[in-house]
Order: C-alpha cells, then structure tokens, then sequence
C-alpha cells in the first residue's frame, strides 16, 4: 500500500535523525553557544570572587603566614621549569600581598578590571610558583579561574570602569563565555569525584574513617564520628556529590536545590576540616550557575561582546588541556596516591592521609665518611611533611644537601610513608643516589611499589 | 536525567574496576563506638604529668638546700652531696621534656631551668668582677648563665675533679663570690621549677584543664593529642640529631666528637636522654591508665604482619631503652670506646621515629602544620 505524502516524510525525517549529521550538529551547537545571554552571572562571580580574594590575602597577612612561609625558610621547593623564581625581601613580599588585597576589591568594584586581573594573575602565580611545600588545588583554580577572567566582559553593567567611560558597558555576553567559566568549575568537581572512585574511599572510607576519628569533639555530630558506617556515608555522600554536582548546577530544574547542596557540603567540610578559604571560594564560585536576570538592566541582545577568532581558538585550547591535565597520572607506572606522579593540577583533593619521614645518609665517595641528615633541620614543619612523601621534592632536597658541602657526595633517603592508614613502607629505593636523579616530570623507576 | 545516573554508574564501575589492582586497604575494625579521648588526656596530665612536675620541684629544692649547705661549708662530702642532688634535678628537668606544649611552650621556663652550653665566659667575669650578685641579679642575666647547666659548669670539672671544684669555693680568688653566684643560681631553680608546675596547677595558670579539655581538635589544630604527639615526635628527633647525632658524629661528618655531648662536665647526658625517653613511654602508654596505645587499640591500627600497631611500638619502646641500658660507661666515652653500642640505641630511636611520625601518627590522623590543608 503506497503511503501518504506526510507518512514518507516522516520516515525521511526519522532516516535522517539516524545519520547524524556533523555540520548541522555544530551549527546546532555553534548556535547555543553564541546565544545572546546576560552578562550579570560574570558580574555576580567578579565581585564576589574580588572580594574574596581581598579578604583571603588580608587572613593570610594576619596570620603571620608571609613571614612564616615566605621569609623564614632558608630553603624552597621550586617547580619544574620554574627553578628561577625566588620569594622577594621581607618587604617585596608584605607589598606583593598587600598589592593582591587591593587588587581583590579593584575587582570586585570593576575599577581597571582588566589591567587589574592581568596583575593580581601575574603576583598570585608568582607567590605560588615559590615553594610546591604549599601547593593547594584552590590556589591553583584562583590561578586558572583569574587568567580566564582576563579574556572575558566581566565589566558587565555593573562596574566603576563602565560608570567613567574606561570600558563600554557590557550587558549581553555570548552563551558559550559563562559556560566556560561553569566548564572550569565543573572539572575541579568532576575530576575529584573520578578520584575519589577507588578502593580506598569506597570500600575501606578511607582516609574519612581516620579524619573523623579526630573530630569527635565536633559539636552535635562529633559522637557520630567514632561510629563504623559515618565514614562510609560521608565517603559515598562526598563522591556522589563530586561527580554530579556541576551537572545538577547545570540544569536549571535542579540548580537550587544543587546550590543549597554546595553550601551544606562545603560548609560542613569547612567546619571539619582545616581546609582554609577552598569552602568560600567554591560557595561563590558556583554562583556563576545561576543566570541573574533579574539584576539586568537591558535585556540580552543581539550585540553580544565578540572576541578574536584567535582568543576563542586559545581558550577552547586551554579547556581541552585543563580536560587532560588531570588524567596525566594513567602516564606513569604505578598507583598515583602512592607515587604522586601526576597528582598536583588534577584535582586530587581530600584523598589521602599521609604520613612520612626522610633520613638523608649523606656519602663523601673520596673519603667514605658519611653521615644522616634530618630535613628538620632545614625545613619548616610544613615543608618537612610534605615533602616527606612527594618524591620530587625529596629529590630536590638532596640536591640541596649536596650543594651544602664543598666536595661532590651522594645523597641517598630513607622515606617511609604511611597512607590511609597503612603500615609504613619504603617509598623510594634506599640505595639510589638521589643526585643522578632530576626533580623533574619524568617517571622515577626508583619509587617501590606500595 | 537518566542519561546523568548511567553515566555515574558507569564511571563507579570503570574507577572501581581499574583501582581494584591497588594494595589492600586494612579495613577499619569496628569497636565499640566511642573512645573517651579526655580520659586519656586526664590521665596522662594528672598520673604523669603533674606529678613529674611536682617530683622536679622537688628535687630542685633539695638541690638549693644541698648547694647551701655546701656554699655555707665547702667539703668533700657536702659537694658530693651537691652533685648528686644535681644528677637528680637534672634527669627530673629532662623528663619533662615532652610536656613543653601549649602554655608550658609559650612560658619559655624550661629555657630558664636548662639552658646549654654554660656561657662560662660570662660567669667567670661575673665571679671576676663585682657585680652585687643576688637574687635579682641572677633573675636579669641570660639563660645560659644561670640553671642546671651553669651549675653542671659550677658543681663539675671533668678535668681537675672534685678537689679542682673544691678549691675555687675554699681557697681561690673569688671563692666568696663564686659560692655567692652558686648560691644564687641554685635559689633561683626551685622558684622556677614551682612557676612551671603552677603552669598546670589551679593556683596558677591552671593549664591542666584546658588541656584535658582541647583532646583533638581545638580548634585552631591546637589540639593537645596532637601537640603531644608532635613534641614527642620532635623530642625524638632532636636526640637523633643533636643529644646522640652530634657526639656520635652521626648527623656532622662521622667523626666521633665527645665534646659535643650535652652533659660536658658530669657526663651525665646518657640518663638525661633516657629520662626523657621514659616519659615519652609512659605517655604512650598511660603508665597504668588510658594511653595511647589504648587509643591505636580502638583504632584498630596493625602492622604488615597483623599484629595490634600498639604492641609493635611498645615492643620498640622497651628495645631502645634495652640498648640505651647496655651502653657501658658515659655517652662522652662509650661514643670512642663503644660505638657500636650508641650506634644501636641511635638506630634504636630512629625506628621509634618512623612508628611514631609515620604509623601513629597516620592512624591519629595528627596534623602536623597549622597551615591550611587541601579539601573539597
């Protein structure tokens, strides 16, 4: 039986749909994204994230941490390719956060924005590439969240720039810009919930189980914490969280509820753990999910904020590596948490307990004389802990050592770690000269097996 | 939706699967909820630490009367007696090495009680001169010229013995301000000593209590298990380093060095060590009450082989003070005469180091910085 004209389109339409078709896929796409939105959830996330940052630099003066990390140790752990950047005199480096302060609320006010978020880029980094001892993934996030921010309208309506006439008022932004910065946020959730998927979090909770253990005076819930399935709820609760949250965000349906997670999670991880600004920064980064309409002035039109072909080739560029940065680890041999080859810049946060001492045996070949070395006795507590399991760093420690002495000697280490809870083991191979070894990126065959 | 649950079943699946080959984990065992962590803390500062505090005190006033005595009479005998009131004081201040947290740090008495090396120049041109020496004087001078080890400097000469020390108090120069600063020195220990307990005591700071009371987490990481265990972990430490690392030549350039040992002129450095190795023992197992091996107990810390974490590091507590025992005469000869006896007990201590800095302190989850920590 001969079928009706609408039939026979119907089933054309339905053959269609089954060879997809890539150039109508990503003028579909292409379309999305250079849909004309608001410019208020970039505002939203500029403010806020300047005024954090103030605040952030202002706790870390108060402290006494410039002095403490900055100027006191006779020693630091450069990164690789960056082995020239040295901490400023005492006085550079109290200008250099108090210069991030203040460029935390030029930010946040929109006054030079741009020129203000290229130097607090430039300074923050530069305090970051100082010493790897205290590397923390929310330092390295500010470090990438602030070089994205540069390239983007973040003057929106809303900025003392656009109220003097420096910058043209930018109330429409084209989709895909938002969704970049939601795409950067996204990652740091999503990677650490990948991480997260391993045996140790799922099936042993831990190292929650020991975390928790030492927060029992914790008010009301701190009982709960000696108890045997806590741990695994918050270890199950936590990953769950991790992997599906930037999705949540994503989906308008959900996004408030999602929200109201994000606060509750990092507010409770915040009270438990002594994990410093990451809770607030993540609390208003995630503000950049909602759109705030509602503050716009104008409604989105069609004169959205353009960039050069070559910035939008850079950033999707930049976006792709930020996609396999954290999978570098399958690269090397051997369990990441264990080697920690691959593990800074890829979102491995809150998933070890480690525990390690290093004894140094320092060798003269021409006279045989030798002797131990405790890195207490050059290095602060923290720069002593971390290390103590990192084994670049321990082998840059050893070239230190070396160039304490006149004459050429080796240098070898005694490092034994203890992980999630695990007797100690030897890390490293106790009969490697450390001084053959370069502290750089390429896998250490002398790193034991867990 | 949907699509978002498979995706995440998937990706549990693929991540459970490829971390599966990774090392087993010991699972934690499940004891009975709850471990009453200020019963420990209560135990150790009112079994250990006070009285430890108050045994010092003690042993201080007796040296102050020992040395007036002897200051009033200089003899043979009463130096004797002297010297050894000091040999008591002295391993009464050094076993209390591991309690310097929290206030008892930030007091700086022990500086005051036991400063070393002796600044010897400064004492002789003290005694040289004519300075009034007395009690306020002695309390404006610099550590190093007043405690336990200026009157180690005073009390002994390894070189002349007892009759060289007799004679700077008889029938030298100066004997009458020699015996004066002695004298002063020796008063001002027992003042000292009395401020320190009272840092813990209620007629003082009343420290004890806020310390039972911040067991793990108060706060500001200030927690007083973990100040615990990081003071034992740097008490250990610094005997590898300094009290045995130097004279062994262990932690120089492995040359023996006997002068550098930390009691120069009574040779009395090996029972200083072992006293502090003894508190930190009974620390760590609570004497007769609740300790820390208790605590690695409820944990259910192991070792490689299985057996309870706790046995392991008592059983390495009783072997490094085996070996410390077995060291025949002074740390300032045994280094030359019988270094393969110090080598023991400091290899000794460096085992003690890795279970209390890496295994024990792993399963406290004890954090040792005060900066900020990575977290989500």
């Amino acid at each position: 039986m001969p079928l009706a004209i609408s039939e026979i389109a119907v089933t054309e339409r339905k053959a269609a749909s089954r060879h997809f078709s890539f150039s109508s896929a990503f003028s579909a796409s292409s379309a999305v994204l250079t849909r004309s939105v608001s410019s208020a959830p970039l505002v939203v996330l500029r403010v806020a994230f300047g005024l954090l940052m103030a605040a952030s630099m202002v706790r870390f003066m108060a402290r006494g941490w410039v002095t403490e990390l900055y100027v006191l140790p006779q020693f630091h752990f450069t990164f690789w390719g960056f082995d020239w950047i040295r901490p400023l005199p005492p006085s550079g480096m109290w200008l250099v956060f108090s210069l991030l302060a203040l460029l935390g609320l030029t930010i946040a006010a929109g006054l030079a924005t741009r020129p203000s978020l290229i130097a607090f880029f430039l300074l923050f980094t530069y305090v970051e590439l100082i010493d790897k001892a205290y590397y923390l993934n929310h330092y390295y996030f500010v470090s990438l969240l602030t070089f994205l921010l540069i390239f983007l309208p973040v003057q929106g309506e809303w900025s003392v720039d656009g109220r003097i006439g420096w910058r043209p008022s930018q109330p429409s932004v084209p989709t895909w810009m938002l969704w970049l910065v939601r795409a950067q946020l996204g990652l740091v959730y999503f990677f650490a919930g990948v991480a997260k998927l391993n045996p140790d979090w799922l099936l042993a909770a831990q190292p929650l189980t020991i975390w928790l253990h030492a927060r029992t005076s914790t008010p009301l819930l701190g009982p709960l914490f000696d108890t045997a399935w806590m741990p695994y709820l918050f270890s199950w609760a936590g990953m769950l969280f991790d992997l599906t949250v930037p999705f949540w965000l994503s989906w308008r349906k959900s996004r408030g509820v999602a929200y109201l997670a994000v606060m509750v999670f990092h507010g409770l991880t915040g009270l438990l753990f002594n994990i410093g600004m990451f809770p607030w920064i993540m609390i208003a980064c995630t503000l950049v999910f909602f759109d705030w309409e509602f503050l716009a002035k104008r409604r989105p039109s069609g004169q959205t904020a353009a960039l050069p072909r070559w910035v939008v080739g850079f950033l999707g560029l930049f976006l792709v590596v930020q996609l396999l940065l954290p999978l570098r680890h399958w690269l090397y041999p051997g369990n990441v948490n264990w080697t920690e080859e691959g593990f800074r810049f890829a979102w491995r946060v809150m998933l070890v307990e480690k525990t390690g001492q290093v004894t140094f045996t320092v060798l003269d070949p021409a006279t045989g004389a030798q002797w131990h070395v405790l890195p207490s006795q050059y290095l602060t507590p923290q720069q002593d802990k971390q290390m103590a399991f990192q084994p670049d760093m321990i082998i840059q420690f050893a070239h230190f050592l070396a160039a304490q002495v006149p004459q050429p000697v080796e240098v070898r280490a005694e490092v034994y770690v203890s992980w999630n809870g695990r007797p100690s083991r030897l890390l490293l191979n106790p009969e490697q000269n450390l001084i053959a070894a370069a502290p750089d990126w390429r896998p250490k065959s002398f790193i034991l097996p867990p | 939706m949907k699509k978002l649950f498979y995706l995440n079943t998937l990706l549990l699946l693929i991540g459970c699967g490829a971390a599966g080959a990774a090392t087993a984990v010991p699972q934690p065992t499940t004891t009975p909820p709850g471990f009453d962590r200020q019963a420990l803390l209560e135990n150790i500062t009112h079994q250990i630490a006070i009285p430890a505090h108050e045994a010092f005190v003690a042993r201080a006033e007796e040296l102050a009367t020992a040395v007036a005595t002897f200051t009033a009479d200089p003899t043979p005998e009463t130096l004797l007696v002297a010297q050894d009131a000091w040999r008591a004081a002295t391993v009464a201040r050094t076993s209390l090495l591991t309690f310097r947290v929290g206030l008892v740090d930030d007091s700086l008495l022990h500086n005051r009680l036991d400063n070393r090396p002796a600044r010897t120049t400064f004492i002789e041109e003290t005694v040289a001169g004519t300075v009034t020496i007395d009690d306020a004087f002695i309390e404006s001078i610099g550590s190093s010229s007043i405690g336990l080890g200026t009157m180690e400097y005073l009390l002994f000469d390894p070189a002349g013995g007892s009759e060289a020390v007799l004679a700077r108090y008889t029938t030298a120069e100066n004997a009458e301000r020699r015996r004066a600063y002695l004298l002063a020195v020796a008063r001002n220990l027992p003042v000292k000593a009395t401020a320190l307990l009272q840092v813990w005591t209620p007629d003082g700071q009343n420290y004890a209590q806020a310390f039972i009371a911040a067991d793990m987490d108060g706060g500001e990481l200030q927690g007083s298990m973990n100040m615990l265990v990081n003071q034992m972990i740097s008490d250990l430490e610094e005997i590898i380093t300094t009290r045995l690392g130097k004279p062994t030549g262990n932690t120089a350039n492995g040359q023996a060095r006997p002068d550098l040992v930390e009691s120069p002129f009574a040779f009395w450095s090996l029972p200083r060590i072992k006293a502090t190795l003894g508190t930190m023992h009974a620390i760590y197992t609570g004497s007769d009450g609740v300790g820390f091996d208790d605590y690695l107990d409820f944990l259910g810390a192991q070792t490689a082989d299985g057996t309870p974490l706790s046995q392991a590091i008592e059983a390495q507590f009783i072997t490094t003070l085996t070996a410390f025992a077995a060291i025949e005469g002074t740390l300032h000869t045994a280094v030359t005469d019988h270094p393969d006896q110090v080598n023991a007990a400091y290899e000794e201590v460096r085992t003690l180091l890795v279970l209390l800095k890496v295994d024990m302190a792993n399963h406290l989850g004890v954090t040792l910085t005060f900066n900020d920590n990575d977290g989500d």
